[in-house]
This record gives structure tokens, sequence and C-alpha cells, in this order.
């Protein structure tokens, strides 16, 4: 019995010419608009003094070069390093263990743990940071009458040089670990069963199954999540804005922290567009390393 | 003037100005213009400023009144903007300008002109708790001298008398009671000039002796306007504040409601040696006209009545508890008689009236953000003694001629 469709004489030109054009032109028309010519504009914009109202005035580089002989852009420079690195060293892990649980086939009432590890994503960073500004007081908060319990602390969250980031890393961790649990639980329920069942029946342990089947599978997956945490930290603002402002001395001020007050509180849009492109430059170079590092992302690109 | 149909608009962050605005001009429409059929879109927006600027780049509306706080207002002198697009009030104001403040008036003056009329007199007083006082067998200091010593005595007790905190603009205040200036009339830097330095110096070496006396003790901006600080007062480990009239108001009664009584309002502690003021200012928000107004005239005289008059301020008063900036307002017996129950039926009024006269005249500057941010980044630093006095100075004052050498 032949199964071949018979085909409509347009149905050809549906696979050719200029429809595919049309039909993913929309993003890239949005794309342009919203992403590619802001970014170009303010490419330029680091190269002029501008306070957003006047004409632009050529400077040239006198931008960038207020940027690197600023104490306050290397101190904040240094701060954000720390939130980048606190979260790919300790969020990801920690996102892949909640993952590997909450995937467990022994767990119980999965969905409802799912649904309760998922809730910090959906409020906002605004509201997330007001509360936590009040949890984490050193005097009045929750944070340090539970450490009371225990004979520790006050803890100065908020209040000292030396704990701020790791009180401004707490918050941030709330809102990120859940997001990037949910991405691990998807790439592990992606993973065919027969694998591991294959693994099992060869012997293995699970260890070895997570070891020689689950993380390979898994790294497409851990390249997305490295890249998203990586751009999330580097842009880093809502938390710190609302929780210290930057202080205590610039503390746990960041990168973006530091373009806004220097920027555009000043009205100084040249200057904020040089901190905007310099962390851009920087932001896609640990993407494309990350990429190269991790191998691509798998796909095949003949599609 | 507009026709028989006129809306009058107005953006501000406090909805105790919409409140009063509101309730002050349909008395306004009514005496004043019962020709004309007014609207009043009076609204709280968010990050108020940076909207108005947002819409002054991009040639969107403006409303026709704008509450711009002293804090913001440095923003819109960057390149001259608040001369391009403000209405110079100046002529407006007239002999008015003599009976108000004039360190009410000068914050808002740029280039000679004067761009927003102030909406409270923002005077600073000590806000202290009479009983850990009483306790200890000691008076309320009227003297920075005798703030050092029976905060020396509290101190050992573990009870502070007052809180620093890290905001520019509290190091900026005490300055101005002091005597010194971080800016002139013409809007130059002049922190560095040798009497400002040592009124600088001065306001330091006070702090430094207080917060190593244990008189003073230090709340960091994170924790400063919450819990933190009132459960602090609740328990006794911190006596007073210094702090101006809208902290009552603002901050003390929403947060420490069960704390009404405990309270009393002196005079903020003077200078021993004579010199500098009997108070300060800190916060203030003036109302300014935008020049794209189509009502400049009838937002002006809205403004003027509400503001410049002294039922207006009265009512001001009454309605928000900002204290009255017009000499005659002060001295109203409707404001001087009100009694506060939160401290203990004392009139207020009395405290602030008598220094009204003695409120600094100050300026402002593009560069004032610059010099606000400095201070406060190195301010922890200098509370935890890893900058001295000199150093914490020349910092700041390098960051900002730094500022001045890129921008000016």
């Amino acid at each position: 019995m032949r199964t071949s469709a018979r085909l409509t004489p347009g149905a050809n030109r549906l696979q050719g010419g200029r429809n595919p054009y049309l039909f993913v032109s929309p993003f890239f028309v949005l794309f342009a608009i919203f992403f590619l010519v802001p970014t170009l504009a303010s490419l330029v914009l680091a190269l002029y003094r501008w306070n957003g109202v006047a004409t632009p005035e050529w400077v040239g580089l006198s931008n960038f070069r207020r940027l690197f002989s600023d104490p306050v852009f290397w101190q904040v420079a240094r701060n954000t390093t720390f939130y980048t690195l606190a979260s790919v060293l300790i969020l990801i892990p920690l996102g892949l263990v909640l993952a590997l649980g909450l995937n467990a086939r022994a767990l119980r009432f999965k969905r409802m743990w799912r649904s309760i590890y998922f809730t910090p994503v959906v409020v906002s960073a605004a509201a997330t940071s007001l509360v936590f500004q009040i949890l984490l007081s050193r005097d009045a908060g929750l944070v340090n009458g539970l450490l009371g319990q225990f004979g520790l602390g006050p803890v100065p969250w908020l209040q000292s040089r030396a704990w701020v980031k790791v009180g401004v890393f707490m918050v941030v961790a709330w809102r990120t670990l859940p997001l990037l649990t949910v991405y691990f639980l998807a790439g592990l329920q992606a993973i065919p069963k027969e694998l591991h069942e294959a693994a099992m029946t060869d012997g293995a342990g699970s260890v070895r199954r997570f070891w020689y089947v689950t993380l390979p599978l898994l790294r497409p997956v851990v390249l997305f999540v490295l890249v998203v945490v990586t751009l999330n930290s580097i842009q880093l603002f809502d938390e710190v804005q609302i929780l210290t402002d930057g202080g205590p001395a610039n503390a746990s001020a960041t990168a973006m922290h530091y373009l806004y007050s220097r920027g555009f509180e000043r009205l100084r849009f040249g200057f904020a567009s040089s901190v905007a492109t310099l962390l851009f430059g920087i932001a896609l170079s640990a993407a494309l390393v990350e990429a190269r590092t991790l191998g691509g992302l798998g796909i095949d690109r003949e599609g | 003037m507009g026709g028989d149909e006129v809306t009058i608009t107005m953006w501000t962050h406090d909805v105790q100005y919409v409140e009063f605005f509101t309730e002050v001009a349909n008395e306004w429409a009514a005496s004043e213009h019962p020709e004309i059929d007014f609207t009043f879109e009076f609204e709280i927006v968010p990050s108020l400023h940076d909207v108005v600027l947002a819409n002054i780049a991009g040639g969107q509306p403006l409303p026709d009144l704008v509450g711009i706080s002293e804090f913001h207002f440095p923003r819109y002198l960057v390149d001259d903007l608040i001369e391009d697009h403000f209405v110079d009030l100046t002529d407006r104001i007239g002999t008015d300008y003599d009976r108000v403040v004039q360190g009410r008036w000068s914050i808002y003056e740029w280039n000679g002109k004067t761009y927003a009329v102030e909406s409270a007199l923002s005077a600073v007083a000590y806000y202290y708790q009479p009983a850990i006082f009483e306790d200890e067998g000691l008076v309320p200091p009227e003297t920075w001298d005798e703030f050092l010593e029976s905060g020396a005595a509290l101190g050992v007790e573990g009870v502070a008398s007052g809180v620093l905190t890290d905001a520019g603009n509290v190091f900026e205040f005490y300055l101005h009671q002091r005597g010194g200036r971080v800016f002139n009339e013409a809007g130059d830097f002049v922190l560095g000039d040798p009497g400002n330095r040592q009124a600088a110096m001065d306001v330091l070496s006070l702090w430094r002796e207080g917060l190593d006396s244990g008189a003073f003790t230090v709340v960091l901006q994170s924790e400063f306007w919450g819990p933190s600080q009132i459960n602090a007062f609740d328990q006794g480990s911190i006596a007073g504040t210094i702090m101006p009239d809208w902290y009552a108001d603002a901050i003390l009664k929403p947060q420490a409601e069960h704390m009404a009584g405990h309270w009393a309002l002196a005079p903020m502690p003077v200078w021993s040696d004579g010199s500098g003021l009997a108070t300060t200012v800190y916060g203030g928000t003036g109302f300014a006209i935008t020049k794209a107004s189509p009502n400049i005239d009838l937002a002006w005289d809205l403004l003027r009545y509400s503001y410049l008059t002294v039922e207006g301020q009265v009512k001001r008063y009454q309605m928000t508890g900002y204290y009255p900036t017009l000499f005659e307002a002060l001295s109203d017996e409707r404001v001087l008689v009100i009694e506060d129950p939160y401290f203990s039926d004392q009139r207020l009024a009395e405290v602030y009236g008598a220094v009204a006269d003695q409120v600094p005249i100050w300026y402002q500057s593009p560069y004032r953000l610059a010099f606000l941010s400095s201070a406060a980044e190195n301010l922890p630093l200098f509370f935890d003694d890893d900058l001295n006095s000199e150093e914490f100075l020349d910092r700041v004052i390098q960051a900002v001629e730094t500022e001045i050498e890129f921008y000016g």
C-alpha cells in the first residue's frame, strides 16, 4: 500500500523562497528594535558625553579612561566577580542536587514539592528584597533570631562590609536556585529511562549512572544554566539597590549598580554607556568561553 | 490663562501632597476662579524624577507642577536643564521672598533664579526619651559638649544618645549647622576652603569622640529607616536621635505607635563656642512649574495660594505635619497651640519656631550628588576608624574635584 501523500502543487513553495524568512522575521524585527539597535547605540554613545537631553558631545575614549581610573569601579568589579563565582560554584551544583532530589522515584507528592520550590521565582525581586531586608536585620531579623537559638550571632548581614555580600548572595540564591532546579529537572526528565535501565542491567550503581549517563546528557542544560547564571550575576542590580544601595562603603555594589548610580542618577549617559559596553564585552566573552569549554550545545546543525 | 475648562496636573512622590493640594485646590478654585471649570489631576509617580527627566529627554508631556525633592534637585542642574524646562519664579515670588525662611529658598536657586517653593521647614531637632535621661539623673543636652558628657555617662550603660548613619546628607546637615558649606551661591565646590574644611573637621571630631565614648552609635542606611532602629529605641539602647521635623510623622509614629508618650523634642545641641547655628535642615520638597505647562499663570496662582499664604501653610501643617516656612505661619496661634499626644502633648511648633530664623542658607550644585555619594561611601570607613578625619575629608574632596575636572 502506498503511503506517500500527494502534495498540493503549492506545497513546495512553502519550503523555499521568502516564506521561511517571513515566518521567522517577527522575532528578528523585535530583536533588532529592542536589542540590536539599542546595543549599537550604546556602543556609540560610550564615546560621547550626553545628559539625555542636549546634543551629545564627542569625547572619544575619555569615558573609558575615567572608568578604568576610578577605584570604585575596580571595587564593584571585584564584588561582581564574587557574586558570579559564588553563583556558579554554589548555586549550579546545588540546583542539580535539588533537581535530582525532586526527580527521585522515591519522592512522594512530587508536584507539591516542585510547586513549593518554584514559588520564590514568581515573587518579584523587589518584594523579595524588601522582605529580606527585615529578615536580615541585625537586631530585629528572623535569621539572627534563629541563629540565636543555637547560641550564634547576631550577624550584621547588611551592616558589615565583611558580611554584606553574603547577605545579598543569600537573597540572590533564594530567587535563583529554584529556577536552576527547574532547568535541571527538565533536563533530567528528558533523559530516556531506558539508558538508566541499560546501565543498571550492566551493573552500574547510582553514582556511576549519574557520572556516565546523567551528566553527559545534561551537558547542554549545564551550559545553558552556566550562561544564564553568569549573565544574571554580571547584571545583578535589583537586590543590591533595594537591600543596601551598594553599601556599606560600596562593599555590596555591583557593576550594574555602579552604572545606575554614576550614570543614570547623575545624568551621565555617555559614561553609563561605557560601563554598559564593557559589561557587554565581558558577558559575551564569558558566554563564548563557556560554550567552547563545554563543547557547544550539541545541536544538529543540519536541523 | 485657560478658557472655561482647565486641567491642572501635578506629579509628586508623596501621597500627603496629593491630599493637601486636592483639598486646597478645590478651595482655591471656588474662591479665586469661580468662572473656571477645573479638573485637578494630582498623581503619585513612582521614580518621579527618572520619569520627569525621561519625559524631558523624550519630548513627552510634563505636568504643570512637579514636586522636586532637594535631594534630586541637583539632577536638574546638570547642563542647566532647570533653566530650559522649569519656570523662573523669582519675579513671581517678589516680596514674598522675605516672608519665608531664606534657607528654604536657597536650595532651589540656580544662577540667581528661584525655581521652586519649599513645602516644609525640615528643621532638625533632638528627639529623645525623657525617661532614659531621668533614670540616670541627666537632662537633655543643650550643647555638643553637654551631649558628649551625658552621652558618655549613658554610653557606659550601653545606651547611645544619638545615631549616625552613612548618608552623605546627614554629614552635610551637621556641617551646615557648624557653619560650613559644600557649595557656594555660584555652585562652586568650596568644601576644601579653610573655613569649610575646619567646620567639617569639627563635625568629624565631634563624631569621633561621640563614637569612642558611646554617645553616638551607628546604624547604617540599610537599616536606618526600618525596624532595627525602632527596636533599639524600644529596648532603650538608643535614647535619642537628631532628625528633622518630618521624622516624627514619617518614621517614628507609623513604626513605633506603641511608644506614644515616651518621646519629647528638644532643640538640636549647639556648639559651645557660640559659632554655628541653632539648627540645620534635612530634606524638603519644592514645587516647581514646568515651562511645558499650558497653565503657568494658574499653576503659579495655585502654588502661591497653597504655599505663600498663612492659611495655606497652616492647613498644610494641619494636614501633613510639615512645618510652615512662612514666619507668620510659624507664629500663628493655630500652629503653636497644637499639642502632640505622641510627645506627651508637647507643643512642637514652639521648638521649631524658636530656631526657624537659624535655618542654614546653603546652595546646590550639579556635583552635589557626587559629594553625597563619596561621603556615604567613605563614612563606614570613618565609623570603623579605618579612615581618620583628614583622610575621610581628603577622599571626599578628591572624588568631587575629579568629577568636576572630568565634567566641568
